[in-house]
């Protein structure tokens, strides 16, 4: 740790957060490295820390002989001022040398809003921030994760973009800048060249886009014949070998998921037509449990971690969830270790699950209905229905539980008034199964918490066209549902719709939102994510500034024969399917689970082992 | 399930260590127990909990080579045998110095040790006598934050043995502090009380340099074991 830094630490909150050298961190000799990679999380220490795509990255890239993987977070605001002040530039967690010294500097783009502390972090770290002003030295800028699915709003930021998993293609990236350094072919433009040529990786840089009058994009397409016209995603098609940190860093401060994570299956079966990540982390491909009590094992033994979370995106849609809730638990109760999940479907909800997951058995519940009637979930393919709910929480109250909470959306298409006071009605029901189980404690008063966020369409699903219901009217349903809310046992919460609209703006855009993103930078806009600083005039203010219009993204439906910005991208679900699927939404059809019938969503051609895709 | 021997355990904390919270040690210990596979005593409850605290909290920052912790174990095991499984679980940046049983309570501790290194550009030419002097007078009122609010408190009675050299622009102060409950004194009281006497802009001053340790705890003049 230098000087500087030290002097630094005793001014800021939270040091640890930038010390590094958790319990566990290897050292890897500098000796033999041929390419520095310096990977970097948006967010703070405690958000990043909790990521485990992350972790499998750096993983993956360490387990290369020649090359060494550093992480990086974003600082505190705090801690910009003094690094600021003092002129010390962004460094890394492991050996705190110079983001700017490495080779290649990764981001991985969780959410939208995280666009801006890419530029703030780029700027602290001393690398110009567009592509095009970087030169030979520069080191070259990767980004990757769920928002690279539509990278166009920040395409001219970044160098080259992976697409989908990476634990594959990664290493394939490392060895080929390996490769040409040591041959001598190697330049920055002939390097993203050749990149291009890796299934997975798009290079911004290579392609033409031009536009229509109307702000529409008339083409997209690459400049050399050697550059594929879309790039498909690349998944791990055995979930059983993929590297999985059964050693992983436990750090000191608390961090937001403070406990193993197990990831039992990627993909989702279920088809919730708002939902990106049941779109884009298809095909479904489980781990078999065999595998993942031998990886939960060893991350305890190793850690000393007191609670296992059980991570998917519907753990229910398990299909040997039995055997390995079993196998975790002949050992687990013993050591006092708990096992939690993030949520459940209430379909799936049951007294046996109940009495084996901690989380369950100790803490409040929580159901996402998503849509107040059934007519809207049928829209929404949420597949899910008032009895189903009625039934799990009559569970839940015939044990002795009292607070239930209910996750719902506004604004999702072909929503009305009717739908909104369902939801205050659904919640009045909840609360009378309360009052007509039996069994229920009595020694507490029951609450019911109704929170609302904001529908966003986005890239990949079936409401990608959707416009976003405009804000004025988004905060008027917002106000009609805490007027229908009466029972002073329901409690009301809501997203601001304002924070909801930016993250639409960029999940939509094009490379038009470029400027606007240079101009927040010069604002001195950050931590979007951060209430405390997130501030909706001063991205206005940019918006006008740069003469672009935030509505044409969030709020214009987008037509079904438009070319649209992540065109480029090919995720596996094909166009066909979504549109199909948008149809049968606004005709209100449901649309069954990839187990009871195959909907031809087009991931399956990815391939992948133990999977119900033929 | 009863509690059959409670080990208490002397154990070192410095480098990047020194930047985590005392809550934040609370867990490397838990984790550390279980990484350990020590037959910790749980208590009793809906929700089990491993029994074990500490001596005296350590300020985020400070290092110390004098901490204690207490574990209740629910097997029989020598002291020895924990230090011996306890140690590699540990980060390398805490070292367990000792293992013993002891009858001594923590709340028997009334002071501890500290040298405190002060490293300025502003220091003047007879900056160990300066500091001295501000440091041996009384009364000494600071404001100083309770659990009240802030109040002012005349802070001599909690400071003795005072003896301070310096070399270049450092000063070294070895102190003795009062640590009993009611008159806890945080040795970032004097870095702050000196920062503001003698003028020397120590956030600002980018050169300057702060490291506090603790030495050792004693029970009046006695070592606490």
């Amino acid at each position: 740790m230098n000087d500087k830094l030290k002097h630094i630490l005793r001014y800021v909150e939270k040091p640890g957060r930038y010390t590094g050298g958790e319990f566990g961190q290897e050292t890897k000799s500098s000796e033999g490295i041929n390419c520095r990679v310096a990977f970097c999380f948006p967010d703070t220490y405690e958000i990043g820390m909790s990521n485990l795509g992350m972790r499998i990255l750096c993983g993956v890239l360490n387990r290369e002989d020649d090359v060494l993987c550093e992480r990086v977070y974003a600082p505190w605001t705090d801690m910009e001022e003094q690094m600021r002040l003092h002129s010390l530039p962004l460094f890394t967690q492991e050996s705190g040398d110079d983001v700017a010294s490495f080779d290649i500097v990764a981001f991985t783009l969780q959410y939208e809003l995280c666009y801006s502390n890419v530029l703030n972090m780029l700027e602290l770290a001393g690398i110009p921030l567009l592509s095009e002003e970087r030169d030979e030295n520069a080191p070259i800028i990767l980004g990757g994760g769920p928002c690279a699915y539509n990278p166009e709003p920040v395409a001219d930021f970044f160098d080259i973009f992976s697409i989908g998993e990476g634990e594959e293609a990664l290493p394939e990236l490392t060895r080929l800048y390996v490769k040409m350094k040591k041959d001598g072919s190697y330049s920055k433009s002939a390097f993203l060249r050749e990149a291009s040529h890796i299934e997975g990786f798009y290079v911004p840089s290579l392609y033409t886009v031009e536009y229509n009058a109307d702000g529409t994009i008339a083409s997209c397409t690459p400049k050399y014949p050697d550059v594929p016209t879309r790039v498909t995603k690349r998944i791990i098609k055995d979930m059983d070998t993929a590297h999985y940190p059964e050693k992983p860093l436990v750090p000191y401060l608390e961090t937001v998921h403070d406990r193993i994570v197990l990831e039992v299956y990627r993909g989702c079966i279920r088809g919730c037509r708002f939902c990106q990540a049941g779109m884009v982390y298809r095909p479904v491909r489980e781990k078999t449990p065999e595998v993942l009590c031998r990886q939960a094992k060893c991350a305890y033994e190793s850690t000393g971690y007191d609670e296992i979370s059980l991570s998917s995106l519907s753990i229910s849609d398990y299909s040997e969830l039995d055997s390995l809730t079993d196998g975790l638990l002949s050992w687990t109760e013993d050591e006092k270790v708990k096992l939690s999940l993030p949520s459940l479907r209430v379909d799936s909800f049951t007294r046996e699950l109940m009495d084996k997951i901690s989380s369950v058995k100790t803490g409040g519940l929580t159901f996402a209905p998503e849509a107040g009637t059934q007519r809207l979930r049928d829209v929404i393919n949420k597949n899910v229905t008032e009895e189903d709910l009625f039934r799990a929480v009559g569970l839940a109250y015939s044990v002795g539980k009292t607070q239930v909470k209910l996750y719902f959306m506004n604004g999702l298409p072909t929503e009305t008034d009717e739908d909104i006071e369902g939801i205050a009605k659904l919640a009045k029901d909840v609360l009378s199964v309360y009052y007509n189980t039996k069994e229920r404690n009595r020694m507490r008063a029951p609450q019911v918490t109704v929170s609302v966020s904001c529908f966003i369409p986005k890239p990949f699903t079936p409401f990608q066209w959707e416009a976003q219901t405009e804000l004025e009217e988004l905060e008027r349903r917002q106000l009609h549902l805490k007027e229908n809310i009466t029972d002073r046992k329901i409690k009301y919460s809501w997203h601001d719709a304002d924070v909801s609209r930016l993250e639409a703006v960029f999940a939509r855009g094009n490379r038009r939102l470029v400027p606007v993103l240079l101009e927040a930078r010069k604002r001195g806009i950050r931590f979007d994510a951060w209430d405390e600083h997130f501030d909706y005039e001063k991205w206005m203010d940019a918006f006008s500034a740069t003469g672009v219009d935030p509505a044409f993204y969030a709020n214009r439906e987008m037509g079904e024969d438009e070319i649209l910005p992540w065109d480029v991208i090919d995720c596996g679900v094909t166009k066909e399917f979504l549109l199909r699927e948008r149809h049968r939404a606004m005709k209100g059809e449901a649309t069954p689970s990839c187990r009871e019938k195959c909907s031809g969503c087009g991931a399956n051609r990815l391939g992948g082992e133990r999977t119900p895709c033929k | 399930m009863k509690e059959i021997t409670t080990v208490r355990i002397k154990f070192s904390k410095e480098g990047r260590l020194i930047y985590i919270s005392h809550l934040d040690l609370n867990r490397v210990f838990s984790r550390a127990f279980k990484r350990a596979g020590l037959p910790l005593y749980y208590s009793e409850g809906f929700s089990p909990h491993p029994r074990f605290g500490f001596a005296l909290p350590l300020s985020l920052g400070t290092s110390s080579e004098c901490e204690f912790v207490d574990i209740k174990l629910r097997e029989m095991l020598t002291p020895e045998e924990v230090a011996e499984r306890l140690a590699p679980a540990l980060p390398p940046e805490i070292r367990v110095l000792d293992a013993y049983n002891s009858s001594v309570k923590f709340k028997t501790i009334t002071h501890s040790d500290y040298r405190v290194k002060i490293t300025s550009g502003n220091f003047g030419t007879d900056s160990a006598e300066a500091v001295k002097t501000v440091l041996t007078a009384s009364p000494l009122v600071i404001i100083k934050k309770t659990k009240s609010g802030e109040k002012e408190t005349d802070i001599s009675p909690f400071i003795s043995n005072v003896s301070v050299t310096s070399e270049d622009k450092t000063v070294i102060i070895d102190c003795r502090l009062a640590a009993d409950s009611a008159n806890y004194l945080n040795p970032e009281y004097l870095v702050k009380l000196l920062d503001e006497r003698l003028s020397l802009s120590l956030e600002k001053d980018e050169t300057s340099f702060v490291e506090i340790h603790r030495l050792g705890t004693y029970v009046d003049d006695e070592e606490f074991r």
